[in-house]
């Protein structure tokens, strides 16, 4: 195994009650729904933000995604999946819709993006670099990683929000990441 | 059984997100350096995460909304239905009204209440109830609440009198108000129901949307402290004050957007484009234009409200009887009747402590504690 070293900075939220969150929202308890907004839209808003590179856009599409989240959520079957899989995976539709309606490739703005300080190595420079690295990769490398670090999304719940197991994500991941390296090497030369 | 590099990444990965740093050199030395490289990119990746621009509030804040509209469409909660006057009527009933404003009660007062100062005064506010020979109004001082007395004048704005429990939560009226003995409360002698809605009412004034959306979140406040005390009464209050709180933003970003704003133009347009109702009208069908033709129109058609008095009217009646009914001294009368009056002007002065109605020129103090009912001495919040 790896070896893990240094202070316990952050905790992760511990997974939602999710048998316990649906229930309440099939009820159409405003008090889950505020709590399920104030969890997820800032969330899902960064991952539409990212995969449209558009902030107007990515607030039609984040609000968007609890509108059909309400108007579903009788339908909405619990298969173990984390209910945050289902929102993004709304999100991922709505996404991809704007997208082809603008026949546009996802791409990622770093106008916006800073880079945090810090000794990134030398293949790494500004936020464009990555942002550059990323529109490389294939579209679900792009989602994985979108998921992942803007989204914050567990690996189940992005296994769950783009249907695919576990492992594959994984593996989704690590090609993802290894294509972005080999990227930034190729444009440090 | 070696570990595969997807799982070691992943491990990695998770670890980081705690807040750890890892290291691969003892573990792993075949395989540290790409392992460490893909890591570095992964903790790129979130750092950058945390410079992502935040939504703006009135996207936000449209947004839930929103949400709250399509929860309440896909849900059968009373509260969703249309509200007919008859049931309004019938929820609020005079005893949990009175519980809840004697809760309120007790803030800033408007009255001159000397014993012998038997002159009648007005307010402008917005209707929270208004049935059962009570009406409970919120101004932007406060929430208040009158007996109304029998055979009182209660007109729309075309004059013809009407009955107290058609005035429907969210109507703005203008109250004369007679002031009580020490043991009786102020009787409201005569309602004038304008004809606005509060969206329209409060941006005849700077500041007014903000100081009525600030007043409703207090008596909101007030409310959920003591829920037992508000019972249904406290949704309407909810629902009211969401209401000013987007009247409010609404106001405020006009008012950006003609000082030449252009991001409070969009966001303007984008808020009305989805939340119509409490924009102007004439602003909507623009929710698309430019940042530039947005301001032109905002600035020229969604106020024209300021443009247009609201005129208030008293039903006509035989020159030098009483305005109100038996109810109310006659004597009390004669100078605070409210004439009929297409006005010149709109209805509230830039000063809110100033009778609008120019009857009564004295100031009116803000914080007499001489609000009515006063059968809870002991028991209100004291003045704001």
């Amino acid at each position: 195994m790896l070896s893990v070293t240094g202070q316990h900075l952050a905790t992760r939220q511990a997974p939602p009650q999710v048998a316990e969150s649906v229930d309440a929202l099939a009820a159409f308890d405003q008090a889950a729904w505020r709590a399920l907004f104030e969890r997820y839209h800032r969330k899902l808003y960064s991952f539409a933000y990212v995969r449209t590179g558009d902030t107007s856009a990515a607030e039609e599409i984040a609000a968007d995604v609890f509108v059909a989240a309400a108007r579903g959520i009788a339908k909405y079957q619990q298969r173990g999946a984390p209910l945050a899989s289902w929102l993004f995976r709304i999100a991922r539709n709505l996404t991809a819709d704007h997208l082809d309606q603008r026949r546009r490739r996802p791409v990622v703005s770093a106008d916006t993006l800073d880079l945090p300080s810090g000794d990134w190595g030398g293949a790494i420079e500004d936020a464009t670099d990555i942002a550059s690295a990323l529109s490389t990769l294939t579209g679900a490398q792009q989602e994985v990683l979108t998921l992942r670090f803007f989204g914050g999304c567990s690996l189940e719940e992005t296994a769950g929000a783009m249907g695919k197991r576990v492992g594959a994500v994984k593996v989704l991941q690590h090609r993802a990441l290894a294509s972005m390296r080999r990227e930034l090497r190729r444009g440090d030369h | 059984m070696s570990i595969s590099g997807n799982d070691l990444l992943e491990e990695a990965i998770e670890a980081l997100q705690r807040g750890q740093s890892v290291e691969f050199e003892s573990s792993h030395p075949d395989r540290a350096s790409d392992l460490q490289e893909n890591l570095a990119i992964a903790r790129v990746l979130s750092g950058l995460a945390a410079s992502i621009p935040v939504p703006s509030s009135v996207a936000t804040e449209s947004a839930w909304l929103r949400l709250r509209e399509g929860v309440a469409a896909s849900s059968s909660l009373p509260a969703t239905r249309p509200r007919t006057r008859s049931q309004f009527a019938s929820r609020y009933a005079m005893a949990s009204i009175a519980a809840l404003v004697l809760l309120i009660a007790g803030g800033a007062a408007f009255l001159a209440t000397s014993d012998n100062d038997a002159r009648a005064a007005s307010i402008e506010g917005v209707v929270v109830s208004a049935a059962d020979g009570s009406v409970t109004v919120q101004t932007i001082d406060g929430l208040y609440q009158f007996p109304v007395s029998p055979g009182a004048s209660i007109a729309d704005p075309l004059g013809t009198a009407i009955a107290l429990d058609t005035i429907q939560g969210g109507d703005v009226v203008q109250v004369s108000v007679h002031p009580g003995t020490n043991d009786q409360s102020d009787v409201a002698s005569a309602i004038a129901l304008i004809d606005a809605t509060f969206e329209k009412w409060c941006v005849l004034e700077p500041g007014r949307c903000e100081s009525l959306s600030n007043g409703f979140d207090d008596s909101v406040r007030s409310c959920e402290a003591r829920p037992d005390a508000c019972g249904s009464d406290g949704e309407l209050l909810r629902t009211l004050s969401a209401r000013a709180r987007e009247a409010a933003m609404v106001d405020q970003l006009a008012s950006r957007c003609r000082a030449g704003e252009p991001l409070a133009c969009r966001e303007l347009a984008a808020f009305c484009k989805i939340h119509p109702a409490p924009c102007p009208a004439a602003a909507v069908p623009q929710a698309t234009g430019t940042p530039t033709r947005t301001a032109e129109l905002v600035a020229t058609a969604t106020f024209d409200a300021t443009r247009t008095p609201i005129t208030t009217v008293t039903p006509p009646r035989p020159a030098g009887s009483a305005t109100v009914g038996p109810g109310v001294t006659a004597e009390a009368r004669p100078t605070a009747t409210p004439q009929v009056r297409p006005q010149p002007t709109p209805v509230a002065s830039p000063d809110r402590s100033i009778d609008p109605t120019g009857v009564f020129p004295t100031p009116i103090p803000t914080a007499a504690p001489s609000f009515a009912p006063r059968d809870d001495a002991g028991g209100g919040p004291g003045p704001r």
